[in-house]
This record gives structure tokens, sequence and C-alpha cells, in this order.
């Protein structure tokens, strides 16, 4: 009979708990990083066309290559500039020269850069690459005829 | 006087009669089954509970890619499931402006596994799974919410999964950490 009792009074107390409805959560988490990258196309060209007038005088002063694809997403970004003078083989007299100088300058998103930066400079991150050639020059002679070329090169080096 | 004398005898001859039967029945006649009915009367009260059994992790966010997160449910009446997003898609924490970008937007999936084997889908681009949001049926303020469609689930499998694309060209991914926090939420349906 105690039994009895017993079992009447735990079923009591449980009808006597409210159902209650409980929400529940799981928190998830998502992680990744992006690597510090630089992408460009590997080679350009600036075609300067014929650089004299008719009376043998330089008459181009520079020309623009454009990558808009180029960019480097670390904010650590720097990049070096070097170049070469515009040369042409053979031996020039006086009052003429083979060799034309000029000043690259590279624009890489909003970030002029002026001249040769053979140490690396910060850049950070960016999207679109210009280079020019400007300020080309024959030092007051007459470039000798011939198919000039000369060299900029470009290295970004990424970083976060 | 008499007729009382009468009375009290028969009453004193029943109470020995009585006595009598008692001590037979202890003695010699089998004994009787009696029947106790109990009426037991209960409720058994709404109960959901849900483990995360596999989180999402690291991923690649250079290239398109998915990862799959599961969860164990159980839920004795019908549910209703919702998520939400801290940021809204796989963040960097810093700024970036045009071209670059530091959010990757996702589609998070849920698979409901129900008792019957049934199941039950949705697809919600992270954007809507920001607080405030309701325009899909995992958006945290949807009211509704994905249901299990009167179904129930005891230690069903609940399955995530997040999908991913990295911006087109010329937009591209600022470099750093990127990360999100999914909240899964799961309440009875009255």
């Amino acid at each position: 009979m105690k039994r009895l009792l017993m079992a009447a009074v735990a079923l009591t107390a449980m009808t006597a708990t409210p159902a209650f409805a409980t929400d529940t959560v799981a928190t998830y988490s998502i992680s990744g990083s992006v690597n510090a990258i630089c992408s460009a196309s590997p080679t350009g060209s600036i075609t300067l066309g014929n650089l004299a007038d008719a009376s043998g005088n330089l008459n181009v002063s520079g020309g623009t290559a454009s990558d808009a694809g180029a960019y480097c997403t670390g904010a650590g970004t720097t990049v070096a500039v070097t170049h070469t003078s515009l040369t042409t083989p053979g031996t020039a007299a006086t009052g003429f020269t083979n060799t034309l100088t000029y000043t690259p300058t590279v624009q890489a998103g909003a970030t002029l850069l002026t001249g040769d930066q053979p140490s690396g400079t910060a850049l950070g991150s960016f999207s679109g690459l210009t280079v020019n050639v400007t300020n080309l020059s024959a030092g007051g002679n007459k470039p000798v005829a011939g198919t000039y070329g000369g060299q900029i090169v470009v290295t970004l080096s990424p970083a976060p | 006087v008499p007729a009382q004398m009468k009375v009290r005898t028969r009453v004193s001859r029943a109470g020995a009669y009585a006595l009598v039967m008692v001590t037979g029945t202890a003695g010699a006649v089998p004994a009787r089954a009696d029947v106790l009915t109990v009426n037991a009367k209960g409720t058994i009260g709404a109960s959901c509970g849900m483990t995360l059994t596999h989180d999402f992790g690291a991923v690649n966010l250079n290239a398109a890619g998915s990862a799959g997160g599961t969860a164990s449910v159980t839920c004795n009446q019908p549910f209703k499931m919702n998520a939400k997003s801290i940021n809204g898609s796989i963040k960097n924490s810093q700024p970036a402006s045009a071209p670059l970008t530091n959010t990757v937007p996702y589609s998070l999936k849920a698979d409901i596994l129900l008792d019957d084997a049934s199941v039950r889908t949705a697809t919600c681009a992270s954007a809507t799974l920001v607080t405030g949001q309701s325009s899909c049926a995992l958006s945290p303020a949807n009211a509704t919410g994905l249901t299990s469609n009167g179904k129930i689930a005891t230690g069903k499998t609940t399955t995530l999964t997040l999908s991913w694309t990295p911006p087109a060209p010329p937009t591209h991914l600022r470099t750093g950490s990127y990360g999100d926090t999914i909240t899964l939420t799961i309440g009875t349906v009255p």
C-alpha cells in the first residue's frame, strides 16, 4: 500500500511540472585566410613608333602600357622598378646618339611612383598597373637611325 | 424488551459467524485475487535538444568551394530551425576599397533529417541570415523558420552545407584572415 501511494505521488509531481518549449542553439565557426598574392602580365610592350621627325630630331616624349588586370592583395606589398635606356647598336657620330634616356613611372592603383625604385617601395594592395616612359630625351642630339629597345622591370613582392 | 433481546442475540450470532468465516478463509480457502485499479495521468513536456557534431572549420577562400557541418537534433514535437550569421559573409575585419573586397558571400543549405526519413531543406544567402532579416526560411527574423513539417526528430542529423565563390576579377580579396559565426537555433512549434 505504501508503494502504491508513493507511485501516485510521483505521478502527481510529473503532471504538476508545466510543459515548456526550449530553444536550443549550436554555434558554428567558419575561418579562412587569403594569402598575399600579386598577379600581372609577365610581359608588356610600349611601342613608341617613329622617334624622329623629318629633321631627324626626337619627336616622341613617351608612351604607356597598361595592365588593367594586375593586382596585389597584400597591404605589405612592395614594388621595385628598374629600367634600361633605349639603345640601338652601333656607334653614333658627333651630334648623334644611339641612346635615349627616359624616366619610368609606374602607376599602381592610386599610387604613382616616379623613377627607379631599386630597393623596393611600399605599395600595398592595388588593382590596375600602368607603366610609362616619360621625359624621353636624346640629350640634344639626333637619334641615329635604327631600332631602339629598352626595358622597364617592375617587380611586385606580395606581403600581408 | 424480548424483541430487543432477540435482536441482540442475532447480532451476537452474526458476529460469531463472521469471526469463524474470517478464520476459515485464512486457513483453508484459496486466496482470492483483488483488483486494484490505479489511474495514472501525466504529460510529457516539449523537449528539444541539439548538439554540434561537426564544425565547418578552416576553409580555402582562394577558390570556390564548400564545407559541411552537422548537428544531432532531438525534438519530441514539431519544431522549426533558424540560423543567424554575425557578418552576413565570410569577412576580414580590415576595410578594403575597390577593387579589393573583404567579404566572401556564401550560401547556407540546411538538410534536416526527421524520424520518418523525410528531409526538410532550405538554402539561404548569407546576407539573409543577419539579425533582422526574414526573407529566407532560415532567416533569424523569419517567424515560421524551416519547419519540420509536423514531424519530430530523435537523434537525427541535420547537415549544413556552406558554399562560396571568390569574387570575379577585377575584384579581388584583400589579404588576411576571414571568418564568420553561424548560430543555429531550433524551437518547438506550438
